[in-house]
């Protein structure tokens, strides 16, 4: 279902936005570090410190995920319902690699720290511009 | 309300992330350009193609919240939170209209040529765009950190 052309939005150049909302309907949005791809139905948010967020999903799993290409004005929306969330293995540690990776390159090493990755199904994914194309 | 030291980094910035939400709690976020920034209201505009879900959110609530980052650079982050007090458009709106915006918006970029940044304005205003008022009732820190989510406003 994710097509192939918007891995290049899940490689940490600019941050996501994933968008939740608390069971009594009060949304939330902000950036997160890394979207990654995980396989072709389902992408692993890192989870670091928003700790409303985190409350949302546990309590309402239906977000929103606006991914931005690096190479053009595109960007990707994905619609997604949050399954679990991963403290060690194989996604935990490439995402953990890729934030160590982003913090220094963005001077936030003291900050970025991993606590785990948070696995979404996608639901629908669809790709726009800012500019009307 | 908005704090002077916020309304000047949110203005510095330009755009931000609109975020509301469908009847059965389905969260969508879109980006919005700042036209106005006051204590107790702001007002953005979101072109249409961005935005299409806006009024079928609107028609069943109106909560909303919009974030501001500066994702390149100190990583500072503000999430206002409020309820949407009008939605107008989307339409063309002409020169008049938007004057007073075009001219703001533009100063929300310096670190941009203005000759890049009127390009891309005159795009969004080249196309039609919803007008959406916000009251505002809670301000959250949401800089990366040990800080992050503390209040630093409310609706007095």
């Amino acid at each position: 279902m994710i097509p192939a052309e918007a891995k290049a939005a899940m490689q940490g150049a600019i941050p996501s936005i994933l968008a939740t909302c608390s069971p009594d309907g009060i949304p939330n949005v902000t950036h997160i570090s890394q979207v990654w791809y995980v396989d072709e139905t389902h992408v692993a948010a890192s989870y670091q410190f928003f700790n409303k967020t985190k409350r949302n999903i546990a309590a309402n799993p239906k977000a929103q995920m606006r991914l931005f290409d690096p190479k053009d004005s595109g960007r990707w929306v994905v619609e997604v319902r949050y399954i679990r969330t991963e403290t060690s293995g194989r996604t935990f540690d490439d995402m953990e690699s890729q934030l160590e990776a982003i913090a220094s390159m963005t001077g936030m090493e003291d900050v970025f720290h991993l606590q785990g990755a948070d696995i979404y199904e996608v639901i629908s994914i669809r790709r726009t511009t800012f500019i009307p194309e | 309300m908005l704090s002077e030291n916020v309304i000047d980094f949110l203005q510095s910035m330009g755009g931000s992330m609109l975020c509301t939400r469908s009847a059965d709690n389905q969260p969508a976020a879109c980006e919005m350009l700042w036209a106005e920034v006051a204590p107790h209201h702001v007002i953005g505009m979101v072109p249409a193609h961005l935005g299409a879900h806006l009024p079928v959110h609107f028609a069943d609530n109106t909560d909303v919240s919009v974030v501001t980052s500066q994702t390149y650079g100190d990583h500072r982050s503000v999430q206002v939170k409020g309820t949407i007090a009008d939605l107008e458009g989307p339409r063309v709106f002409d020169r008049s209209d938007v004057g007073e915006w075009f001219l703001n918006t533009v100063k929300f970029f310096p670190q941009f040529p203005p000759e890049d940044v009127a390009r891309v304005l005159i795009d969004i205003v080249g196309c039609p765009v919803f007008r959406i008022t916000i009251e505002v009732s809670d301000v959250f820190d949401q800089t990366p950190g040990p800080k992050a989510g503390a209040s630093i406003g409310a609706s007095t």
